[in-house]
């Protein structure tokens, strides 16, 4: 792939235990200060409720005008069934949705010292988020790219933080979900991951620490099985509750891949498909005809009316 | 006090409420029977997640709106319990109107 190649293997970095006395333990989100979350898509705003609903004020930015305009509605729709699914947060669903300021001016976010960036997974739109970032954040800020198949190296190169930026890859829903996945480049600080492990521990989650390398731990593999259970689908005509049910009830799963499809939306797995099929150049990642004929026909699973299963 | 008749027709709304919900249930998971009293999501029977879809069919079926207070998953541990909810909720609504 010519505008986005993976460059040499995995960076390890040394192990969380090893910094733990350089992270304060006392932080707070009134501490951390205002975090900016740069996508309203569907993973954007379960990271800003998630945000929220621990205590964070957010600065929520997206240049597409429809998307920002439902956003207000949306995030109430995420945000009201969190406690329900996870007991336990130090805000309410009131004051968290308070707790967001929703803006298509990128400027709104010279006051964030950290960022989570969503935008789509495309590499031309990712690369013009993080130029359009590099003009007006404060010069320290740290960047954490949600993504579950660009290459995070890659991307701070084109920036002017190479050190600050790192990738951090929320599962959905974010609020739901104990552990995030880090991928940590070469370039990024000490600082800057020990920024990432604050916010983290402040959102009540692990964080995984992976290297820099096509699809990461999860996507990588996770990507394959979504594939091919919808291979099944179309080759077998096997029922889509009966593949999931065969992960859920034999393999102990908590849902299965179909279920999973639909969640993340079939677009965003389409992609992150693409995405791994031009990194690795491997012809596994090629996603199915049945993906395709769905996504084109506007099927998108859980944040449209069907994908593999319909939603009211 | 209420009237025999109002119980009855009390019992009737809530037993098909709760045949509403088994057969939404049984479209999510062919292999789902659970009985009145079954605990749905303590027992793993359905993933938390499915709460979600779960509410937005009951409101979109009959017409509520459950309050963030009304979130609380114990209100929808059993079929028995989401019929009671449903019930309370259209008493509530109706007596609001």
């Amino acid at each position: 792939m010519a505008d986005a190649p993976w460059t040499g293997a995995m960076d390890v970095s040394p192990a969380a235990e090893e910094r733990a006395d350089e992270v304060s333990v006392e932080e707070t989100p009134d501490a951390f200060g205002p975090v900016g979350v740069v996508g309203a898509g569907e993973i954007g705003l379960g990271v800003a409720a998630d945000l929220a609903l621990n205590g964070f004020r957010v600065v929520l930015v997206d240049n597409d005008s429809a998307r920002l305009a439902a956003a207000a509605t949306n995030l109430v729709k995420v945000i009201r069934f969190a406690p329900m699914l996870r007991p336990g947060f130090p805000t309410g669903p009131a004051s968290a949705v308070a707790a967001v300021t929703a803006t298509a001016d990128p400027a709104e976010l010279a006051s964030c010292r950290f960022v989570v960036e969503n935008v789509t997974e495309r590499w031309q739109a990712k690369r013009e988020a993080h130029r359009a970032l590099d003009a007006v954040l404060p010069e320290d800020a740290v960047v954490a790219v949600n993504t579950s198949s660009i290459p995070i190296s890659e991307l701070a190169s084109e920036t002017v933080r190479a050190e600050h930026v790192i990738g951090m890859h929320f599962m959905n829903p974010p609020y739901l979900t104990s552990a995030v996945e880090v991928m940590r480049p070469a370039a990024a600080s000490e600082r800057t991951l020990g920024r990432v492990e604050t916010l983290a521990r402040l959102l009540r989650k692990k964080t995984i620490v992976v290297g820099d390398f096509p699809g990461f731990v999860s996507n990588r593999i996770s990507h394959l099985f979504l594939n091919e259970a919808a291979r099944v689908v179309a080759e077998h005509g096997v029922p889509p509750k009966i593949v999931d049910q065969v992960f859920r009830d034999c393999f102990g799963h908590r849902m299965g891949p179909l279920q999973t499809a639909d969640l993340i939306g079939l677009d965003t797995v389409v992609d992150t498909l693409d995405r791994l099929r031009e990194a690795t150049g491997d012809p596994r990642f090629e996603s199915c005809e049945l993906l395709r004929s769905m996504v084109g026909e506007g099927r998108l699973g859980r944040k449209s009316t069907s994908g593999f299963y319909t939603y009211e | 006090m209420r009237k025999r008749k109002d119980i009855e027709m009390s019992e009737l709304a809530q037993g098909a409420v709760q045949q509403v919900v088994a057969a939404f249930l049984n479209k999510h998971d062919a292999g789902l029977h659970p009985a009145p009293d079954d605990e749905l999501f303590a027992s793993g029977a359905v993933n938390s997640l499915f709460a979600i879809e779960l509410v937005g069919f009951l409101e979109f079926r009959y017409g509520i709106k459950f309050t963030v207070d009304d979130l609380d998953l114990n209100n929808f541990a059993s079929l028995r319990r989401i019929a009671e909810t449903v019930r309370a909720k259209q008493a509530a609504s109706a007596g609001a109107a």
